[in-house]
């Protein structure tokens, strides 16, 4: 199967002081990397899913995917075309072909549209003004499993779980390739959030779209994920098969995310890496493994250099120790 | 005296809407016992935070008690004047709220924030700041006096928990009142924050009410489980009890679904399917019947009451002897 999205050595910059400032403190680099030296590949029809903390850059990098920031270094190769250098038009018909799930699945929606507006407003935005709307309305609507009456309710009128239906719906109207999802389920019940999970499923076993979820919860990845990677201050720490890296973590990082998921079992004797202290800043990276400070199997070395690459049979990380 | 450090009996809470009055609290029995951490868990729309709000006596404007009474320390707590009730509030009752960032004051220092909530001691001004130093330190946030100087947003969000927990527990209270604190946070700091919260109610003896839709998080830290439905107490009981022996359908199917805890790979996740009912004119019969795979004919025309179905274990339904 092709590669629908290529994403390479990717790194997205945000400048942290002015100019004037820079000079007057002689700071030559006033910049913070969001995302550094990323690289990925999504195939066709599969889901790859992005797992890290707050602040660790991955709705950063699903942004720079939809060319919402510009990447400073790498490419994004969406079926084979640059976005990175596109031109607005080229961009325009990029966009067709993508669509984003926002985080907040309320919040994302217009307060003032209804829901038959809110699902139909792609066509009016890409000029498609051909289409008899309230058709396509009752069809996404279907597609999600609400009923065709909800295209007269607003945003307030839903709930958690039926907000973020019409979330898919809306990112579903214009037969996009490839859907970017950040944080599907968060928020939501934990019934509801099954739900969310197994449309999703479905809507893929049933269009064929590719999907880029982010999340920050790894244990719901492996129900939905073809490829999973582990993003810790902007780089990935870890990357392969998502059936891998449940049944063979190798960074500490992914280790202590796994066993941080606490057992509806009062008895369960969970064998939890815990984690020590906070994220470091992304202004002060720590030298060496940028996870050291936080790492419970700290041991020599770590500190001083840039951890070695693994790469072996579509498995990914680095780690000067892994387990 | 009892050995409650809160006992509510009987509550019901109705909001006055245009619709109709919505009876968000229906009968709702709950004990905390002194010294333990009690579990409330229920989705959204359950009336987790009506509970939260009769319990601190800040319920919206269009809500009215017409029957049950809240025993705190002796008092009825739905009978104090307002007065009396700001007395109790941040002394004897505190509160963590879900989300730090909007429960502390953007403009105001820490160190000033701390000091500010001891308003009712007499004590000077450097004796507050060294008891904030002191609670700082208890929650585990390194350079205490340095970082009282420090605003809310030079902190992570983990760390404004902490501090949040740490205002809330200076003045000693009784009972601590935990809504969904760690909801915000990521999984690796909510690991963090079960076990602080854990640990200082080992040192200081307070009693938890902790509120929270994820049940992982309940069954690590709570000693007792409160499960709502509906603005109902369906069923409550131990938490090994209650997770080990699920007798209402609902918390079976609760404990079932959640996607996190299903280690098998699945396309197909179990739900709920349909929804909470209309709380403005609630259903005769059991409140979860229309969701639920065991209703029977009894089901829709009789009330299920609260019963005793092991020692300790209550629960609402009528299949809860077989």
């Amino acid at each position: 199967m092709s590669n629908i999205l290529e994403v390479a050595n990717v790194r997205v910059r945000f400048r942290s002081q002015g100019a004037l400032q820079a000079l007057v403190q002689g700071n030559s680099d006033p910049y913070i990397d969001a995302v550094r030296d990323v690289s990925f590949s999504v195939k066709e029809g599969e889901t790859f899913t992005l797992v890290g903390e707050s602040g660790s850059g991955k709705s950063t990098l699903a942004m720079a995917v939809a060319g919402l920031h510009k990447a400073a270094e790498g490419s994004i190769l969406f079926n084979g075309d640059d976005v990175t250098t596109m031109d607005d038009d080229a961009m325009q018909t990029y966009r067709k072909q993508i669509s984003f799930m926002w985080q907040n699945p309320v919040g994302s929606l217009s307060p003032r549209l209804s829901v038959g507006s809110l699902i139909t407003e792609p066509f009016k935005i890409h000029g498609l003004k051909q289409q008899d709307l309230r058709a396509e309305s009752d069809r996404l609507l279907k597609l999600v499993g609400l009923p065709a009456h909800f295209s007269e309710r607003y945003p307030h009128q839903l709930s958690g779980g039926q907000a973020r239906r019409v979330g898919v719906a809306r990112a579903l109207a214009l037969h996009p390739k490839l859907i970017i999802a950040d944080e599907p389920t968060a928020g939501l019940d934990v019934s509801v959030q099954g739900e969310i999970l197994n449309l999703l499923n479905r809507l893929q076993d049933e269009l064929g779209v590719s999907m880029f979820v982010i999340t920050h919860n790894l244990n719901i990845v492996r129900h939905i994920s073809d490829q999973t990677a582990i993003m810790y201050l902007g780089r990935f720490v870890e990357l392969g098969d998502t059936d891998a890296i449940f049944a063979q973590a190798k960074h500490p990082y992914t280790l202590a995310l796994l066993s941080a998921n606490p057992e509806a079992d009062p008895d369960a004797q969970i064998n939890r890496i815990e984690l020590k202290g906070e994220v470091p800043s992304l202004l002060m990276r720590p030298r060496g493994c940028e996870f050291h400070t936080r790492c419970p199997f700290v041991a020599e070395g770590c500190d001083q250099t840039f951890p070695p690459v693994h790469s072996d049979n579509q498995h990914w990380l680095t780690c000067h120790y892994p387990r | 005296m009892s050995d409650n450090v809160l006992t509510i009996k009987d509550l019901s809470v109705h909001y006055a809407t245009n619709a109709g009055v919505l009876k968000a609290l229906r009968h709702i029995n709950l004990d905390v016992p002194r010294g333990s951490i009690v579990g409330v868990v229920g989705e959204s729309g359950c009336g987790k935070s009506t509970l939260i709000g009769s319990i601190i006596r800040l319920l919206a404007d269009n809500a009215d008690v017409p029957n049950g009474s809240i025993e705190f320390e002796g008092n009825d707590l739905i009978k104090l004047n307002q007065d009396q009730m700001r007395a109790i509030r941040g002394n004897s009752m505190s509160i963590v709220f879900q989300d730090p960032m909007s429960t502390l004051n953007p403009v105001l220092s820490i160190g000033r924030q701390m000091v500010d909530i001891q308003y009712r001691d007499k004590k000077s001004y450097a004796e507050k700041l060294a008891r904030s130093t002191e609670m700082l330190a208890s929650v585990g946030i390194p350079d205490p006096a340095g970082r009282l100087k420090q605003f809310p947003h030079e902190f992570s969000g983990g760390m404004q928990q902490r501090i949040s927990i740490a205002m809330a527990l200076q003045a000693n209270p009784s009972l601590l009142i935990a809504d969904e604190p760690t909801t915000a946070l990521d999984a690796t700091l909510e690991v963090q924050i079960i076990h602080l919260l854990k640990e200082l109610q080992t040192n200081m003896g307070c009693s938890i009410l902790f509120i929270s839709h994820h049940l992982g998080v309940i069954a690590e830290l709570c000693d007792f489980v409160v499960v709502m439905y509906a603005g109902e107490v369906v069923e409550e009981g131990s938490v090994r009890d209650v997770f080990h022996r699920p007798t209402h359908p609902y918390t079976q199917k609760l404990l079932q679904c959640d996607p996190a805890v299903i280690a098998e790979k699945s396309r197909h996740l179990p739900t709920i399917p349909g929804e909470i009912p209309n709380l403005v004119e609630v259903p005769p019969g059991c409140v979860f019947r229309n969701r639920c795979e065991q209703a029977m004919e009894q089901c829709s025309t009789v009330v299920p009451l609260w019963d005793e179905c092991r020692p300790g274990h209550f629960v609402t339904c009528h299949r809860a002897r077989e």
